[in-house]
């Protein structure tokens, strides 16, 4: 069943940096694939003798980054982008009947940070850029 | 301005109004949130503050203890003279109001108020049923109010 993002978290195992978060992009996992086109690939005799390049997947995975945006408090001391590599945690939102949400748990670091624009009728708000370094460890919720 | 108590949008409205002395003279305690009371019947020239379409935030966690709340002042007059009390002449009441609230942004009681951004600023002016040079007259200014709120 489709539910909403609220109720989404993310915690900083280190630098204890938090927030009142307005949006948290998981990102993506993405990985290359490499060609493994040889003399011998097969031809299409049917059509034309053509080959079809080939490919298999590389064994390298980027996780991504995370983006966040997040109500801006000047009053709040922690520059992300000064911390280094910690432990995060993301947690999805608990649906009906769970006690706990699905997470996400890996290591990461602030790649960018983006200032509020201030504008006098409108909140002010920030972005981060979160860098995930290595695996990302899943569970569901129950 | 005298110590003020408010604790809604509304009311710190209210209080800020009157702590311009040249609108505390001009409405004498006529000042009315939501509506005139129906008896006794006050006097020819008055304020009512109404506050409507509050726009609350969110975070991914809840509710932020703040909110833009459109907040509409009236300001009436149905004597002869009526223009002068709501009109753009500096000393109107109607042109104080503006100027007290138009970008304003401190503490009201206990209502933070990040911004007042005046939003539209209408006249009406409505002909005597009895012929008379005795127009109902009106300015009507809505104010975008940003301010903290208690959850």
């Amino acid at each position: 069943m489709a539910t909403s993002g609220h109720g989404a978290t993310i915690s900083f195992g280190t630098s204890g940096f938090t927030s009142q978060f307005t949006s948290i992009g998981s990102g993506s996992s993405a990985r290359e694939a490499v060609e493994t086109t040889h003399l011998g690939t097969e031809r299409d005799t049917a059509n034309n003798n053509v080959s079809y390049k080939t490919f298999q997947p590389s064994d390298l995975i980027d996780n991504g980054e995370k983006e966040l945006e997040f109500y801006y408090d000047p009053a709040a001391g922690t520059r992300m982008i000064t911390k280094a590599v910690e432990t995060i945690t993301m947690t999805y939102p608990i649906k009906p009947g769970e006690t706990s949400g699905g997470a996400e748990v890996f290591e990461g670091f602030a790649t960018n940070y983006t200032r509020p624009t201030m504008v006098s009728a409108d909140l002010m708000t920030a972005t981060c850029t979160i860098k995930v370094s290595g695996i990302i460890t899943y569970s569901a919720g129950s | 301005m005298a110590t003020s108590t408010a604790n809604t949008v509304e009311l710190a409205v209210r209080d800020l109004i009157l702590s311009n002395a040249k609108i505390n003279d001009a409405v004498n305690g006529r000042i009315y949130l939501g509506h005139i009371p129906a008896y006794p019947l006050p006097k020819k020239r008055l304020v009512i503050v109404t506050g409507f379409n509050r726009e609350p935030y969110y975070h991914l966690g809840g509710e932020l203890a703040k909110s833009t709340t459109l907040v509409q002042i009236d300001v009436w007059a149905t004597d002869p003279d009526g223009m002068a009390f709501v009109g753009n002449n500096t000393g109107s009441a109607g042109e104080q109001i503006r100027k007290t609230l138009s970008g304003y942004s401190g503490v009201v009681g206990s209502v933070g108020i990040d911004v007042c951004l005046l939003e539209r600023d209408m006249y009406d002016s409505i002909p005597p049923e009895d012929g008379s040079d005795a127009w109902r007259r009106r300015r009507s200014l809505d104010f975008s109010i940003t301010h903290s709120i208690t959850l």
